[in-house]
């Protein structure tokens, strides 16, 4: 997580959803890109902790990659659930 | 490059003003910058422009009854006016022009066109990669630069929030500022969270208006209205356009424009009477502080404590009270151009800084994308 910010007030009065959270977060690949944090409570998120891949489905043809805080060591990771 | 002054400087109306279109605003800001100078429109062989929605340039020539043979539409956002003095410093040297006016108006406010979403372009990478994630433009972006300088070098919000209660206080003592109510460090941390770290007190304003400024030589100059003020330095960057590409969100490109203009002019940070630094966000000038060498990095939260920015501290910044309580249709720049002007030649009543020799101008384009920086001078002699 390289930085977030919470989103607190709505692009329209229309749209729901806030507080989310946007990010930049680097890839290990070495992109740095923006996202959205999932998976925790808006004020869990910190600069700086571990966070992984996960894919959105929005429609049939289209997954958004979002990213939620890393899973604690140990578990097994690409698990099928 | 031959040495070149601003010899007028003028604006419309600020605010809101819901019976003006863009052009008239621009009208208003022209004909008293000339009236300043002392010039007619016919002496005028230079234009820049920008923002409005297509070309430029070439509407305003039109609507304003101006033939230019030199015309300039660079879209560099509220960093396009140093942008302009630059080229327009290089147009003259080369003999292209001898006159340039530069002009900026916008009614964003009474049209409520300024969206939280920003303004993207259906084309290009930042539509694809950031609005699916809903960012607010610029505001989230520049939240996102705001919270890694406090991870990295423990800005606090309260420091944040310094920059905008000084700038109310030189906001105070000008009585066009749109606010002008007395702000406390309190006010601003209880305002409400927009996009976090950001409260709504640390953001700029979204206002009418328009704003002028003439450039042509010294040697010109001398013989016009006003004591020419002179360009000592110019320098312009860019390092990026959307947020996620910015190479480190805590140094910007004012850090090249800065030492480029320092350097032309032969003069440092120690020796700089007045700043006009860009505050579309408390961050923002805070992180130019750094990088344009007045603090090291890291050390902006500190440096602005204790009002230092304020009426009677040791750099007195942003005096007409800045974006954030002077007016901010949509780009600050030209404005900030206008104030150092004004400042150095030395009349201004209360926010007058006392014996101003140098100012810095400093401004801010987009998402911390481009950065361009002026260093004016009062003739001497």
């Amino acid at each position: 997580m390289y930085s977030f910010s919470i989103v607190h007030r709505m692009i329209e009065p229309a749209m729901t959803g806030t507080p989310y959270v946007v990010a930049l977060v680097d890839l290990l690949e070495g992109a740095r890109i923006m996202t959205n944090i999932v998976g925790c409570p808006t004020t869990d998120v910190r600069v700086a902790m571990s966070v992984e891949v996960q894919f959105e489905r929005v429609s049939d043809t289209i997954a958004v990659p979002v990213f939620a805080p890393s899973r604690p060591p140990g578990r097994p990771e690409g698990g099928k659930e | 490059m031959t040495d070149v002054a601003i010899v007028g400087v003028g604006e419309s109306e600020q605010g809101y003003l819901p019976f003006c279109t863009t052009l008239q605003l621009q009208s208003d800001a022209i004909a008293a910058a000339l009236e300043d100078a002392g010039l007619e429109p016919a002496q005028i062989d230079a234009l820049f422009c920008t923002g409005l929605p297509h070309y430029s340039a070439v509407l305003a020539a039109e609507y304003h009854g101006i033939r230019p043979r030199y015309f300039d539409s660079t879209e560099g956002g509220g960093a396009s006016f140093g942008l302009f003095v630059e080229h327009a410093a290089a147009a003259i040297t080369a003999g292209l022009c001898t006159t340039a006016l530069i002009v900026y108006g916008s009614t964003q406010r009474s049209r409520r066109a300024r969206s939280l979403a920003g303004s993207v372009p259906d084309e290009g990478p930042q539509s694809q990669f950031e609005l699916p994630y809903r960012p607010l433009l610029p505001i989230s972006a520049y939240a996102l630069a705001t919270q890694r300088h406090m991870f990295e070098y423990g800005t606090t919000p309260q420091q944040l929030a310094e920059v905008a209660v000084s700038t109310r206080r030189w906001a105070e003592l000008n009585p066009n500022a749109v606010l002008r109510k007395t702000l406390t460090i309190d006010d601003v941390l209880q305002s409400p969270m927009v996009s976090t770290p950001i409260h709504r007190e640390e953001i700029c304003l979204v206002t009418d208006g328009a704003g002028a400024v003439i450039v042509t030589t010294v040697e010109r100059g001398r013989s016009l209205r006003q004591p020419p003020i002179i360009v000592l330095g110019h320098g312009a960057m860019t390092t990026h356009h959307a947020i996620s590409q910015m190479p480190d969100l805590t140094r910007t490109g004012a850090a090249e424009s800065g030492s480029a203009a320092f350097g032309m002019a032969g003069v440092g940070p120690d020796d700089i009477d007045v700043v006009q630094l860009y505050d579309s966000f408390t961050i923002t000038p805070l992180i130019c502080l750094e990088d344009l060498g007045f603090c090291p990095k890291g050390e902006g939260g500190a440096f602005v404590s204790g009002e230092r920015t304020a009426p009677g501290g040791a750099l007195p910044m942003n005096t007409q009270g800045g974006g954030l309580a002077y007016t901010h249709p949509g780009m600050f720049g030209v404005f900030q151009l206008i104030e150092a002007t004004l400042q150095l030649r030395g009349d201004l009543g209360p926010r007058q800084v006392i014996g101003a020799e140098l100012a810095l101008v400093h401004s801010v384009g987009n998402v911390f994308s481009v950065h361009s920086t002026v260093i004016l001078g009062r003739g001497g002699g």
